[in-house]
């Protein structure tokens, strides 16, 4: 199914899934958010390409009045939309329009392969109030690690790789570069103290001259050139 | 790509106009609404010199200066035009 408020998108998709995956068929297309809820409770899609923006709302609001969900979602959006920072916080399959046909074709394999889909958990992420309470979910070679934030202590970068410290004393390691994880992670509590470390608010202890305390006992390097936004970045966050 | 075409000459006046009337009431949010909506049609008609115009005003569409936004938006307005002139000889050319 798809759903999507405006035409062109709908006619495009509709054509490349009917040239390039001939298995599919396409059962409903939906130019609303209301429209798109009342087609999926009657025809019980396996799959639905979802538009993150539409007229009446977001697919991320039209999901939660349906949840739980029981298909799979890939989420179409414009180049950058804001919504891709959640999108890939969630590891959501996503399609930037008007669609390159290799990203289709990979969209579809995950599709096929029957991966978790973790949109039940991203509905629960959109709507919890506390970002502490979320969960991180990030595809590793093993599957997919899906983590509290509020149990992740720091993060170190090794090269390509990045290790997360758990509270309970484990750590993880993900193929992800620090700075991928930055991006996702700094507007959730956490801040890039030093090029190879990131740091969670919720458990700093104190911070000394050069490093930070952290509350698994950690000592964490901060930079010198970070020292002081770092400090002012604490105080916002003791205030908000 | 002909039925494409001829959709390209249906949704973007519509859609010009409803960017005009956005820009008369002072409407920020609408014009990036409206300019958003139709970045994926122009992107894949390959009408680049207005892509990234289009991209910074979605970025930039809170805080830019609203003479700024009202100047680059009029100026993607008049590529448009120029585009369905383009494309509507196109069309034509193929009856």
């Amino acid at each position: 199914m798809i759903i999507d408020d405006d035409p062109f998108i709908q006619d495009l998709l509709k054509d490349k899934l009917n040239q390039y995956f001939r298995e599919i068929e396409i059962c409903a297309i939906a130019d609303s958010g209301s429209g798109g809820m009342q087609a999926i409770r009657r025809i019980k899609p396996d799959l639905v390409f979802l538009d993150v923006e539409m007229g009446d709302m977001t697919g991320f609001e039209m999901l939660s009045q349906l949840a739980p969900v029981d298909f799979k979602v890939i989420f179409i959006t414009s180049y950058r939309h804001y919504a891709i920072k959640a999108i890939r916080f969630n590891a959501l399959d996503y399609l930037l329009k008007p669609f390159d046909l290799e990203e289709l074709r990979n969209a579809m394999k995950r599709f096929r392969e029957v991966t978790p889909n973790h949109i039940n958990t991203a509905i629960a992420n959109f709507r919890q109030d506390n970002i502490n309470d979320q969960t991180l979910i990030l595809r590793t070679q093993k599957g997919e690690l899906s983590l509290m934030l509020r149990e992740v202590v720091h993060l170190e970068a090794d090269r390509n790789y990045t290790y997360i410290h758990l509270a309970n004393g484990n750590k993880e390691l993900v193929s992800k570069t620090l700075s991928s994880l930055t991006e996702l992670l700094e507007d959730r509590g956490f801040f890039r103290c030093h090029k190879s470390h990131l740091v969670n608010q919720v458990h700093i202890v104190s911070i000394k001259s050069e490093f930070v305390l952290m509350t698994n006992g950690s000592r964490v390097a901060v930079s010198r050139r970070k020292r002081d936004t770092f400090i002012a970045w604490i105080n916002r966050q003791e205030r908000s | 790509m002909r039925a494409y075409l001829t959709q390209f000459l249906q949704l973007i006046p519509e859609r010009v106009e409803e960017l005009l009337a956005a820009l008369e009431d002072g409407n920020r949010i609408l014009v990036r609404k409206h300019l958003h909506k139709m970045s994926p049609q122009l992107q894949f008609f390959g009408i680049r010199d207005t892509i990234t115009p289009i991209q910074r005003l979605e970025f930039e569409f809170e805080t830019m200066p609203y003479d700024e936004l009202e100047t680059l938006t009029r100026e993607i307005i008049a590529k448009l035009e120029a585009a369905l002139t383009e494309v509507s000889a196109i069309v034509e050319s193929y009856r």
